[in-house]
């Protein structure tokens, strides 16, 4: 048999190496953007002076700070407010009930001009309403309060379907000697929410706890359309000011910088909450 | 159930009531009665700006990459399956690979295209949206293709099958059911997708729904009312995508978060 035909039949082989090109290609634009940054500011030299700079730039520390609390602030909003939601694909089976997964669906870039036409200063929904209560109009996106946290509620409102239908079994009845004894203790909805549900949701709430720091941590698109990382630098986040740097003052060097600062203290983040979910999963089943 | 339903829709709803009035109307201090209704925005939509080509745009990449990061995802469960020992660390180091910051990807992609024709810019994406298509697709197989009985497995080896006949004896019956569900799901996320093609396109022809709609603003002037027009049919198709893919996504997350397939 004729070796690419051999290859082709040999479907393991052709696994193999889908993984290799994948990786390769990975590794090749990881390196690629280390090369970038150090061939230095606009391309010239080979020198760390982006990585210099951007260590010594405050602006830089300042979005840093503001990821980690955007991030730090939608996880712990979806945590609360999950729930809910979750009970309600629980109940209901049906196409209505996926329809609640609609915000997810819709293209975040879309949702978020819906969300700036709703909270725009003059005949958006959000002021209208305030009008009607007889108050002025507020500049929602243009205060930094308001601004950073229309941005939080957005991300919130959009991921919380998610984690609604992942942790909707979490909810499922309990039978047999489950049932009777919460039933016997007298439990109370806070105490079987927090003695029978939680420990069943952990393993699945840490691993949502992770996807959500790392993609908020890496949102764009919804605060680009929102507020461009304005009013000032109040919704600049680690994205924007990498965007800012690479693409509108064309130095390359300085966003990949601000990447390379930024991975090492996401990944002792997600190192704590893979300690802690493989800790939960060994007395989960213990 | 519909106080959550309202809740989650009041956003969208805002946007769907704007498309159907006037520019003029949007800003007067007494708003117009829906009496004033019209679908003048959407002939504009269709007719003057080049919305079903954005459209035909994002379906045809997210078609493209979904198929890819499939077939690619089949054919990598299927060797981690029949693999043993340290090559299950392949998987663990595709899945990490998601955790890449797209922001860090894009500035070598950027300078790697740079000079070439804007339609290698646009199929490239293809290529370009594997990088968070296939570690999602992997996952997902994966959690289809780990219902295979080790004994099925074990058997398949001591029988000496080769790789077509284990395809398709044994792979096959467990994971078939999520061949689909991982198409779907990548299909939704592809659409979904904003950065590659703000960043690595140019031309207006290029763009898909989710970059081209901020160009119908002119200047600081955002056309809210035909901004709207355009945002309410992208919702309305996801709408219909989400009646028919709807289980899809139920499925895919689920299963591959280790639950049982809800039924």
């Amino acid at each position: 048999m004729p070796g690419s035909l051999r290859l082709i039949r040999n479907w393991d082989a052709l696994g193999f190496m889908l993984i290799v090109a994948f990786l390769g290609a990975v590794a090749v634009l990881i390196l690629f953007a280390l090369h970038l940054l150090f061939s230095g500011p606009y391309n010239k030299g080979t020198n760390l002076s982006s990585l210099s700079d951007t260590l010594r730039d405050t602006e830089f520390w300042r979005s840093v700070k503001r990821t980690l609390l955007y991030s730090l602030c939608v996880t712990i909003l979806k945590v609360l407010l999950v729930w809910p939601i979750a009970a309600a694909f629980r109940r209901s089976r049906t196409v209505f009930a996926w329809s609640l997964l609609l915000p997810w669906i819709i293209p975040s870039a879309v949702s978020s001009l819906a969300w700036l036409w709703l909270f725009y200063d003059t005949g958006g929904g959000a002021n209208l309403l305030v009008r009607a209560l007889g108050h002025s109009e507020i500049a929602w996106l243009g205060l930094p309060g308001t601004a950073f946290a229309i941005c939080m509620l957005f991300n919130v409102w959009r991921e919380l379907p998610l984690w609604a239908l992942a942790l909707s079994p979490s909810l499922a009845g309990f039978r047999g000697s489950l049932a009777s004894l919460a039933t016997i203790d007298d439990l109370t909805p806070f105490q079987r929410f927090r003695l029978l549900v939680l420990p069943r949701a952990k393993p699945v709430l840490t691993v949502l706890i992770a996807l959500s720091f790392i993609w908020a941590s890496g949102e764009f698109e919804s605060i680009w359309v929102l507020t461009r990382g304005g009013p000032g630098e109040a919704t600049e986040l680690l994205t924007v000011y990498a965007f800012r740097h690479s693409f509108l003052s064309q130095d390359i060097s300085r966003g990949a910088a601000a990447y390379i600062v930024f991975t090492p203290i996401m990944a002792l983040l997600l190192v704590i909450i893979g300690l802690y979910y493989t800790h939960t999963l060994r007395r989960a089943l213990q | 159930m519909l106080g959550l339903l309202i809740l989650q829709c009041a956003p969208l709803f805002w946007t769907f009531r704007t498309s159907f009035r006037s520019e003029s109307g949007l800003f007067i201090d007494a708003p117009e009665r829906s009496s004033s209704l019209s679908l003048s925005n959407f002939i504009v939509l269709f007719t003057k700006t080049d919305y079903l080509r954005w459209l035909g745009n994002s379906f045809t990449l997210a078609i493209s990459s979904a198929l890819l990061a499939t077939i690619c995802a089949v054919l990598i469960t299927f060797f981690l399956i029949f693999s043993q020992g340290s090559w299950q660390r392949l998987r663990d180091l595709v899945m990490i690979s998601y955790l890449l910051p797209a922001m860090f990807v894009v500035f070598p992609l950027q300078n790697l295209l740079t000079g070439t024709s804007e339609r290698i810019r646009f199929w490239s994406l293809v290529l370009v949206y594997q990088m968070f298509l296939l570690p999602i697709a992997v996952w997902v197989t994966a959690a289809y293709a780990s219902r295979i009985p080790r004994g099925n497995i074990v058997l398949a080896q001591l029988d000496s099958l080769d790789s077509s006949q284990r395809f398709r004896l044994v792979y096959l019956p467990y994971a078939r059911g999520g061949f689909s569900v991982t198409f779907v799901i990548s299909f939704l996320i592809g659409m979904q997708e904003y950065l590659y093609n703000f960043v690595l396109t140019h031309d207006e022809g290029s763009k898909t729904v989710t970059t081209a709609l901020a160009s119908l603003q002119a200047g600081d002037v955002y056309k809210w009312a035909q901004i709207s027009a355009a945002g309410s049919a992208t919702i309305l198709c996801c709408l219909l995508l989400l009646v028919i893919g709807g289980r899809a996504v139920t499925m895919a997350v689920l299963v591959s978060l280790g639950e049982k397939e809800w039924n």
